[in-house]
């Protein structure tokens, strides 16, 4: 028993090493995203086709293949298509294309919230004397943020299981350390120990967010 | 000087005309009423006055600041759609009137109290202590006072018309316009908002009513205005146009209001 235990610590121990990175990067990816998407999705509505098309394009780009894809597109592609100097680091690479994924997801989920607002409030703020940009701040955002924040719920949960991606273009963090913890030790329970890790890493997520649904709920359209 | 001159507008949309070349002249103190058959371009002339939709030919001004006017006509002989002013000018000039919308689209993540506040904080930079006081004081004036610190979907569709009718006077306009302010509520509710209507007229401030309702005609109007079809048909006194009129279109429409 005491062995047992001892051991679970040991693994652990192991595998907090490899959290630090995950939660990084899913810190970094959401810091990045979540704005990145809201341009993004104002892109995307701009009346200016010169912006609309090459942003719908990305976007679709963007869902339309797979992570983990981009990723190591995103870390070999500049090294083999400009030359050996063009390389930087496995963590930033990660970084890059986890945020311009999520934030075309982001974007689309955005979108939808701005078009779905009624007409009638953005003709009220314009009756009203507000510019543009306050009646998008002030009125037509702070109601959208509300509408899309379950959506937005699933797309932060899923990247948080998505950053075990990252290991394919080998950033160390809790998937790869898990892996490879599990192979040397021929030991399941690392495996069993990162999924708790990641469970309660979207535990905690969904924590935050049904808080913030919360504080959302004073009032109803 | 008229509060508001429309002169000769036209508007089409996708090629049908809605708007005939529609003249009106508001003065101040005046309370207008605008009635007839639905389609006929009542809306569409109040949403042209107050800049939600561009007019295609004629002009528009307030207190004799152009909003918009006809321009040169074109090469071909043809009229060129009408030249509208600058987006400062335009900015400005959105300061000088109000509107009350049928379905009242008060700002539902803001308390009754930020409705009215909002616009004067950020659009005429009031301080808000003093923006809050004039709040309350048109709160009170609607009957809502013990409403300020509710959110609208709180209110009754009749308390919320009363809350988007002091938001539009909140930036004291010189013309406040009513598109159906009552159609969107139930038959019960009208008289509250009438007579909130009535004490606005009591003070003279100047209105255009589009109504169905010929109760806010008849009692609050100087002027009422018949439109069909994109024309204006006949104006005059509530009772020359309500109970002498002569005019067949007039005439019919009444008797079929009447009816129901």
């Amino acid at each position: 028993m005491q062995q047992a235990l001892s051991y679970i610590g040991s693994v652990i121990a192991t595998l907090s090493g490899g959290l630090g990175q995950t939660l990084l990067l899913f810190a970094l990816t959401i810091l990045i995203s979540l704005p990145l998407g809201l341009l993004v999705s104002l892109g995307r509505m701009s009346r200016f086709a010169a912006v609309r098309i090459p942003i719908k394009l990305y976007i679709s780009i963007m869902r339309g293949t797979p992570l983990m894809l981009q990723l190591l597109f995103v870390y070999f592609g500049p090294f083999y298509i400009f030359g050996p100097q063009f390389t930087y680091g496995r963590f930033t690479a990660a970084v890059i294309a986890f945020g311009l994924n999520y934030a075309a997801y982001f974007a689309e989920i955005y979108r939808g919230g701005i078009q779905s607002m009624p007409r009638g409030q953005y003709e009220a703020s314009a009756v009203l004397g507000f510019t543009r940009s306050q009646t998008f701040f002030r009125i037509i955002l702070p109601q959208v943020i509300k509408n899309i924040l379950p959506a937005t719920t699933n797309e932060v949960i899923t990247l948080v299981k998505d950053t075990s991606l990252a290991q394919v273009i080998a950033v160390v963090e809790l998937f790869r350390v898990a892996e490879t913890t599990s192979s040397a030790q021929a030991s399941v329970y690392p495996l069993i120990i990162a999924g708790v890790f990641y469970y309660i890493m979207n535990y905690v997520v969904a924590w935050i967010m049904e808080r913030a649904e919360k504080s959302l709920s004073y009032y109803s359209a | 000087m008229h509060v508001l001159s429309i002169e000769n507008i036209t508007k089409s949309f996708d090629g049908l005309q809605v708007l005939h070349g529609i003249s009106l002249h508001v003065d101040k103190g005046e309370a207008v009423a605008v009635i007839g058959p639905s389609g006929s371009g009542k809306s569409t002339l109040l949403r042209c006055a107050t800049l939600l939709e561009r007019i295609d030919t004629g002009s528009i001004s307030y207190g004799g600041e152009p909003v918009a006017w006809d321009a040169p006509a074109g090469e071909n002989g043809k009229a060129a759609k009408s030249v509208y002013a600058g987006k400062n000018e335009l900015h400005a000039i959105r300061r000088r009137f109000g509107l009350v919308f049928q379905s009242f689209h008060l700002f539902p993540h803001l308390s009754v109290l930020r409705n009215l506040t909002e616009a004067p904080v950020r659009v005429l930079k009031i301080p808000k202590e003093r923006a809050k006081e004039d709040a309350m004081r048109l709160l009170e004036k609607v009957g809502l006072s013990d409403k300020a610190a509710a959110y609208p979907f709180q209110l009754s569709g009749g308390q919320q018309q009363r809350v988007a009718i002091a938001r539009a006077m909140a930036l004291s306009p010189e013309i406040l316009f009513f598109d159906e302010p009552t159609s969107a509520l139930d038959p019960e509710l009208t008289g509250e908002i009438l007579k909130v209507i009535r004490t606005l007229a009591a003070e003279h401030m100047t209105m255009v009513i589009v109504t169905h309702e010929m109760a806010f005609a008849a009692e609050v109007a100087d002027r009422v205005i018949f439109m069909d079809e994109g024309r204006i048909i006949e104006q005059g006194t509530p009772k020359e146009v309500l109970e002498h009129s002569e005019n067949a279109r007039t005439k019919a429409f009444l008797r079929k209001l009447s009816d129901n």
